[in-house]
């Protein structure tokens, strides 16, 4: 094991980058990450990277500590509740008036793209099953552009693209490679756009959102970090949006802006209509 | 929850088995091919779900499944093959198969597809 103070020194850097925290007893993962990193650069190992990380952190070392920092697990439909929370809130309820304007989405903290598909294959059956034309765009942010260049490829191996997904939604949605992956159809990705984007840095968006995915990622923020990223995301929202976290998050003591729905445990928090000016 | 697995291979039997050690609610009786399948059917059973293979000799799973379609009751069917196409998938849908499971498999898939073709939970199964 990595001498104590030569962990810590990368800990307070990505928790001063990111925010996100490394506690003590999760140094070992912190210490493979670092080695992974080590090999990427061709490093001798992580008392090499210290040393070059005394001088400066820039450049392709930054941003490799940076991707290796988050974690990035994810499946399809993870979480099946929260979909069906979404599809009665966003789809269902807007099912008389239509759809006058495409459904603006961002799947924040995308990882490997499997949340952003998700919805993707969500809104285009319910828009069969309702005989309903659902104009949608999802944006897809996360911080590691390496897990963005998998989610653009929308590429999944056998093992991945089975869980979560129904073997008729595999066959709908996906094209089987020679190599025995399955790629997205274009049908589903054409409503996709990827980008990189720091959660804790300024977001380059112009319109506001009708839904908010961002999942399992204020779990590894201080409360100071929660709550300047919920304040931004809710800058980024249209009043009466709808904001999703992980099934262990929630808003509590976090912000006043929303009001919280739930069904069967599940929780999706709305933002409150904007207050009318009385004459 | 009582799951008859129909595959022509030992070594895949042993698996589910050492697979799903730490789920005792299982309780999984193979057999080698389709024929066997339908015998084990027959003895009136109540199995819950079946598992079944492609490639197996004296019956195959195409032929097993056409088999079980003129039952009048019968429980519901996932394939577990390597055969991954579309077509195949396809095919075995149309045939009447719940679900379609693709060997290589790790443990939470075949949860998940036992889970949702019987609706479920295989913690809680008695």
């Amino acid at each position: 094991m990595q001498p104590d103070a030569v962990l810590q020194f990368f800990a307070h850097y990505i928790r001063d980058q990111l925010g996100i925290i490394y506690a003590e007893h999760n140094y070992f993962q912190l210490q493979n990450r670092l080695e992974e990193i080590s090999k990427l650069l061709g490093v001798s190992g992580i008392q090499e990277l210290y040393q070059r990380a005394q001088v400066k952190v820039d450049g392709a070392f930054k941003q490799l500590l940076l991707d290796v920092a988050t974690n990035n697990e994810t499946s399809f439909f993870r979480d099946p509740k929260i979909f069906q929370v979404i599809q009665r809130h966003l789809l269902d309820a807007n099912k008389a008036t239509g759809f006058k304007e495409p459904l603006r989405i961002w799947s924040a903290a995308s990882s490997s793209g499997q949340e952003a598909l998700s919805i993707a294959m969500l809104i285009q059956e319910w828009g069969l099953q309702n005989k309903v034309a659902v104009p949608f765009q999802i944006t897809a942010t996360d911080i590691s552009t390496r897990i963005l260049e998998r989610a653009k490829k929308a590429e999944y191996s056998q093992l991945e693209i089975q869980r979560g997904l129904p073997a008729m939604m595999i066959v709908k949605y996906f094209s089987k490679t020679d190599r025995d992956t399955w790629i997205a159809k274009p049908d589903l990705t054409r409503h996709i756009q990827y980008s990189q984007l720091n959660l804790k840095e300024p977001y380059p968006f112009k319109q506001p959102f009708d839904l908010v995915l961002c999942r399992n990622v204020l779990i590894y923020q201080n409360i100071e970090g929660k709550k300047d990223i919920i304040d931004r995301i809710t800058r980024n929202l249209k009043h009466g949006g709808y904001l999703v976290m992980g099934a262990a998050e929630g808003l509590l003591g976090l912000s006043q802006e929303f009001i919280p729905h739930s069904s069967d445990g599940t929780v999706i928090y709305q933002r409150k209509p904007q207050l009318q000016k009385v004459a | 929850m009582k799951i008859l697995v129909i595959d022509d291979t030992k070594a895949v039997h042993a698996f589910i088995k050492t697979l799903c050690k730490g789920l005792p609610q299982l309780e999984f009786v193979s057999v080698f091919n389709g024929q066997e399948g339908l015998g084990e059917l027959k003895k009136n059973q109540a199995f819950d779900l079946i598992l079944l293979d492609w490639e197996m000799p004296v019956m195959n799973g195409p032929e097993t499944m056409d088999h079980l379609s003129r039952l009048s009751s019968r429980p519901p069917v996932i394939m577990m093959t390597t055969k991954n196409a579309p077509e195949d998938i396809l095919f075995m849908m149309e045939k009447g198969a719940s679900e379609y499971l693709m060997k290589p498999f790790t443990l939470d898939i075949i949860v998940e597809k036992i889970e949702n073709v019987t609706g479920r939970s295989v913690q809680n199964a008695a």
